[in-house]
């Protein structure tokens, strides 16, 4: 018998589903009882030669046997139901605690080894709790009831009945630790073996260009192998497990079939009492073969519990984050940026250092500065993914919020699901109206219309069916509807032609009008126009001509 | 999904056995000892009993040694069968795993999009969950059916009529392998749905990590999330719901067979009115009912075993069509080497479609010259990157073809080519080309021979990237921490590295600012070899000795003059 904590604790948080499926399960195990009784006494009437009583006896399984199928079927529904609940929990609290800003810049984060353990490692562990947990309350709550008829019937039946449960259910004990550190091997592997698969399979057309397909292959297969032999690791601590189970439920039971053997031999006991010792004995190891069966079916999935733990699956719940602006927020007129500096965790220099910014609604800001001069860094600081170490962000003189903020990255992410739901991600009451005038905005309503299906065309994973300019279009027009007091844009032109480039900057003034608009630009005819350009240059923003 | 086509669903995995058929007989015949001295158990204990209140005796010091020895027996079986059977199953989940990635490394990026998460999906938690099937089923199904063998015959020798209730009990039992069978099997595969979808909407919010915070879209994934694993304890509960009727049904089926053998035995001793006298001894009853129960619940078992495997069939038939996925190039049966020197590049009347649209491209041609640097203009959608894909061989084209021509003239499909060589000879550089998890060193040499890091920085010096970056430092997924500048300039170091005597490149400079999408174009302009460069930007395409229209509306058409980017462009 094995105690994970952390479930047992999820377990105990529902208490009304917990108890429902753990008393069914004992009412299951008491209809066993009852038809051992009644098999007992058909076969005492047999030995006895008393006809009615072997048909009222046989009359009674086969009523107990329906009445115990229906009991089976409630708690099944009920040990699901908690499973469920279960999964629920820890799925919503590990989203939200691994969906945050500072995974965006973390080297060693892994989109795989996340969604393995978030899929398959949450599912993993319903079969312990519906399963078998409920299985070691049954076992603790009649094991001993069954031993003390037994024991009123027979006490050396009792005492091998007693011996057999406690090796069964202690032995496992003995390696729990070892199970535990290979446990923790099998899920690394896992996880390591998702990561690298999901990687390959977003970069196949890098991998196949570059001629890597035979090396990824190779890296993979090493990791496959590596899984293969920590899962037969695993197993192997698992089935000593089973096998000690096994042993312990057999001896048992010819242990109390010798104490019965005695008990019929000297004719102490009548022949019924003798039959129900075996049978009674037989039912108490029950729950301890349930148990090793549910664990057998279980065991894999607790491996990812140590990872879940670390992904804070099971902390308690944190309160959302920043979710979309109050709809009620006006435009605001200022946003300043004071003495504001940060370095990344291990680097030398500060990336942004003293960088004071002020823009105003009514025109459009631009920033300029070379590749990796931290404009990026910047835009994450206004957003709130990174902290700074030092400095002020202040909207109309209070703190901004990453809810204040719109962005159009400069390579937009777009999710698979219609156009449709793309736009309104940010602005679910928009009308068509709206969604229309923001796409024509952006110029991007004439590719809309030409797509099969309009706005309900399907957008492909990461928006890959889209050319790179149409996805920048697209997010603009998402920043657009979201209707926020701040608009950060990063190159908004990058990808277009020179017509339809002058098409978004006219559009980015217009909207300058009603939002502060911050643009990330170098190219000179975007920069036309524009009356403060700043140029980024050691972390600190100076004025340059436009 | 009906029977046959679930049949033929599991029928096409069991290839992956074949390696393992002496494990399958090994596991089969140590399966069948162990469950046959678990039944040997039963029997010779209840006869014991039987014997013990009927006549008071106590068994012989014979049946001591045996009781004692099967039980220890018994427990070493049960751990090698355990073990020998889950050992192949790994095994063959590993070389499933291989078969999938190949499959998928011959056929993605498809012509239609698909979803990583889904394909993680079932490369992952659908071959995890074949453990079951190889590992319970063809060899226990054997040693399910010996046990009932034996027990029936067994029982046949002690008491006919007995023995005709144990039959008729296994004939009906073997009915509830098809009970709920299509019901269970759509359970499953509702479930294995619902795996997907989240498996896909995880890799989506993660992705879009940036826009899933700066949006505030957590709570709403958490919703989904939440909805979606609601929605999958419901189809689970309908099928354990489901699954455990069929085994109330088994368990009600067993009992009748308990109830009939004590009533046939009853009968038999005597007991019940009027009956053939005494034929059995009731002291035998109780092994008889035991070798009963036994060779019934053998039967069972493997019925059970059977209604485990429906919801497993959406699965399976995912894994068996994701390995049978057909390549999207040709492999050439006897392929050539890339000729030696300087390449030239020829599309001879290509045609390409994807798979719903109307053609991309209708017998286009078109030929660059070894060394010379050719840009591909056209509007968005017309077939730039269609061609960039298809001269880099990661689709054949529907028609016509792709050659690469030597200093002497020769042409050579590349259809015909070594993949390994042409891929030497060959970089590309895409639009959305990724980064990978590891050190920047790991990126710079992925697929190629290793090289002095004199070499490698040499190269980032080319296209500027020292300064801010060094070989040792950790890129993380796609480049994480790195600008759209800084990763075309690694991407470009990439392709650069190879030493390739042809550059493809798609929009590289795309989302580039100024001053590094003139450090890029300078870099590929003083790049020693042919360049096919798609782009819309004319400073990117003026810098290349001509440019080349791509429309979709006049394919192959010539018109006589264009001009791009303030130069005259020629037309061929």
């Amino acid at each position: 018998m094995l105690i994970v904590g952390q479930l047992w604790r999820e377990a105990a948080r529902l208490p009304a589903a917990a108890g429902l499926s753990v008393a069914l399960l004992v009412l299951v195990l008491a209809a066993h009882i009852a038809q051992a009784v009644a098999i007992a006494w058909s076969m005492a009437a047999v030995l006895s030669g008393r006809p009615d009583d072997v048909v009222a006896a046989l009359l009674l399984i086969a009523g107990i046997a329906v009445l115990r199928l229906l009991l089976s079927l409630a708690q099944t529904a009920a040990a699901t139901r908690l499973g469920g609940q279960v999964r629920q929990a820890l799925r919503r609290r590990a989203l939200l605690a691994s969906l945050v800003p500072g995974r965006l810049h973390d080297t060693g984060a892994r989109d795989g080894a996340v969604r393995a353990s978030l899929g398959d490692g949450i599912d993993g562990t319903d079969a312990y709790v519906s399963k078998y947990l409920p299985a070691v309350a049954q076992l603790v709550i009649v094991s001993p009831v069954v031993v003390a008829v037994i024991a009123l019937l027979s006490p050396p039946a009792a005492v091998g009945v007693a011996g057999g449960v406690l090796v069964a259910v202690l032995g496992p004990m003995a390696w729990k630790r070892m199970m535990a550190r290979r446990g923790l091997d099998h899920w690394d592997s896992y996880e390591g073996l998702g990561a690298d698969l999901l990687e390959s399979l977003r970069g196949m057309a890098t991998l196949r260009a570059l001629g890597d397909v035979s090396g990824t292959r190779r890296r993979l297969d090493a990791r496959s192998e590596a899984l293969r032999r920590a899962t037969e690791r695993v197993m192997r601590a698992s089935l000593a497990e089973t096998a000690v189970t096994d042993f312990a439920v057999q001896a048992g039971v010819v242990a109390a079939v010798v104490a019965a053997l005695a008990d019929a031999v000297s004719g102490r006991a009548p022949a019924f009492e003798v039959y129900l010792v075996l049978l009674l004995a037989s039912e108490a190891f029950r729950p301890i073969r349930d148990l090793s069966r549910h664990w057998h079916s279980g065991f894999l999935g607790l491996t990812a519990i140590p990872g879940l733990t670390a992904l804070g699956a099971f902390d308690a719940e944190r309160g959302h984050p920043a979710g979309a602006p109050s709809p009620g927020d006006g435009p605001a007129e200022t946003l300043s940026v004071s003495g504001l500096r940060f370095r990344y965790p291990g680097g030398q220099a500060a990336v942004v250092d003293g960088l004071d910014l002020t823009a105003r609604r009514g025109a459009l800001s631009a920033i300029a500065g070379p590749s990796g001069s931290g404009k990026s860094t910047l835009f994450d600081l206004l957003l709130g993914f990174l902290t700074p170490e030092a400095g002020r962000i202040d909207l109309d003189g209070r703190p901004l919020r990453s809810a204040d903020v719109a962005v159009v990255a400069q390579r937009p992410v777009l999710f698979a699901g219609t156009i449709r739901e793309n736009l309104l991600v940010a602005a679910t009451e928009a009308d068509d109206e709206s969604l229309v005038a923001a796409c024509r905005a952006a110029g991007i309503l004439p590719e809309i219309h030409a797509l099969p299906g309009g706005f309900d065309a399907e957008v492909a994973e990461a928006g890959a069916s889209l050319s790179g300019g149409q996805r920048q279009r697209l997010a603009l027009a998402r920043a657009l509807l979201a209707r926020r007091p701040v608009l950060l844009v990063d190159e908004p032109t990058s990808a277009l032609d020179t017509a339809r480039a002058a098409d978004v900057i006219e559009t980015l003034h217009a909207v300058a009008r009603e939002r502060i608009v911050i643009m990330i630009s170098h190219r000179p005819e975007s920069l036309a126009g524009v009356p403060s350009v700043l140029r980024l240059r050691d972390g600190r923003l100076e004025r340059s001509a436009p | 999904m009906n029977a046959a086509s679930a049949l033929r669903s599991f029928r096409r995995l069991l290839p992956a056995l074949r390696p393992e058929w002496r494990g399958m007989v090994g596991s089969y015949l140590v399966g069948t000892a162990s469950a046959l001295g678990l039944a040997a158990i039963a029997v010779l204990t209840a006869w014991a009993v039987g014997h013990a209140v009927a006549e008071r005796r106590w068994p012989d010091p014979a049946w001591w040694v045996l009781v004692v020895g099967l039980v220890l027996l018994r427990t070493l079986l049960t751990w090698r069968e355990m073990d020998v059977s889950h050992s192949l199953a790994y095994r063959v989940l590993a070389r499933l795993r291989m078969a999938l990635f190949d499959a998928y490394a011959r056929s993605v990026p498809a012509r239609r999009h698909e979803h990583s998460g889904r394909a993680a999906a079932t490369a992952m938690g659908d071959i995890e969950k074949l453990e079951f099937f190889y590992a319970h089923t063809i060899a226990q199904l054997g040693s399910s059916l010996t046990v009932f063998a034996v027990a029936l015959l067994t029982t046949t020798m002690l008491l006919p009529e007995a023995a005709l209730v144990v039959a008729a009990g296994g004939a009906i039992v073997t009915t509830t392998s098809l009970y709920g069978a299509r019901a269970i099997r759509r359970a499953g595969a509702g479930e294995q749905r619902e795996r997907e979808e989240l498996s896909a909407r995880i890799v989506d919010a993660f992705a879009g990590l940036r826009e899933v915070l700066g949006y505030g879209l957590a709570p709403r994934i958490v919703a989904d999330a939440d909805a979606a694993t609601r929605r999958a304890t419901a189809v689970a509960r309908r099928r354990e719901l489901l699954t455990q009727l069929i085994a109330g049904a088994r368990e009600l089926i067993v009992t009748a067979v308990v109830i009939g053998v004590i009533a046939v035995g009853a009968a038999a001793a005597g007991i019940i009115a009027g009956a053939g006298g005494s034929r059995l001894s009731p002291a035998v009853l109780p092994a008889l009912v035991a070798l009963a129960v036994a060779g019934v619940t053998a039967v069972a078992d493997a019925t059970t075993t059977l209604t485990q495997i429906h919801p497993l069939t959406a699965g399976a038939e995912r894994v068996g069509t994701a390995i049978a996925r057909p390549p999207v190039v040709t492999v050439p049966g006897d392929p050539v080497p890339v000729p030696g020197g300087p390449l030239g590049l020829r599309f001879r009347d290509v045609s390409f479609s994807y798979d719903d649209a109307q053609p991309t491209l209708v017998a286009w041609s078109a030929e660059l010259a070894p060394s010379e640097h050719v840009g591909l203009a056209g509007s968005s959608g017309a077939g730039k990157s269609t061609l960039i894909a298809l001269a880099a061989r990661l689709w054949d084209p529907s028609a016509g073809a792709v050659e690469l021509v030597g200093a002497d003239g020769t042409a050579t499909p590349i259809a015909g080519l070594d993949d390994a060589s042409f891929r030497a000879a060959v970089a590309l550089v895409e639009q959305d080309a990724r980064l990978f998890h590891g050190t920047l060193r790991d990126n710079l040499l992925r697929g190629t021979d290793p090289r002095p890091d004199a070499e490698l920085t040499a190269v980032l010096d080319r296209v500027g990237a020292t300064g801010w970056i060094a070989l040792d430092d950790e890129l993380g997924e796609g480049g994480l921490r790195l600008s759209g500048g800084q990763q075309a300039r690694l991407c470009l170091a990439r392709a650069l590295v190879r030493r390739p005597r042809i550059l493809l490149v798609d929009e590289v400079t795309a989302s580039l600012d100024p001053d590094t999408e003139r450090a890029v174009s300078d870099v590929i302009a003083a790049f020693d070899g042919t360049v096919l460069m798609a782009s819309h930007r004319q400073q990117t395409l003026a810098r290349v000795h001509r440019v080349v229209r791509v429309d979709r509306t006049a394919p192959g058409a010539a018109p006589p003059q264009d001009v791009e980017g303030g130069r005259t462009v020629v037309w061929r």
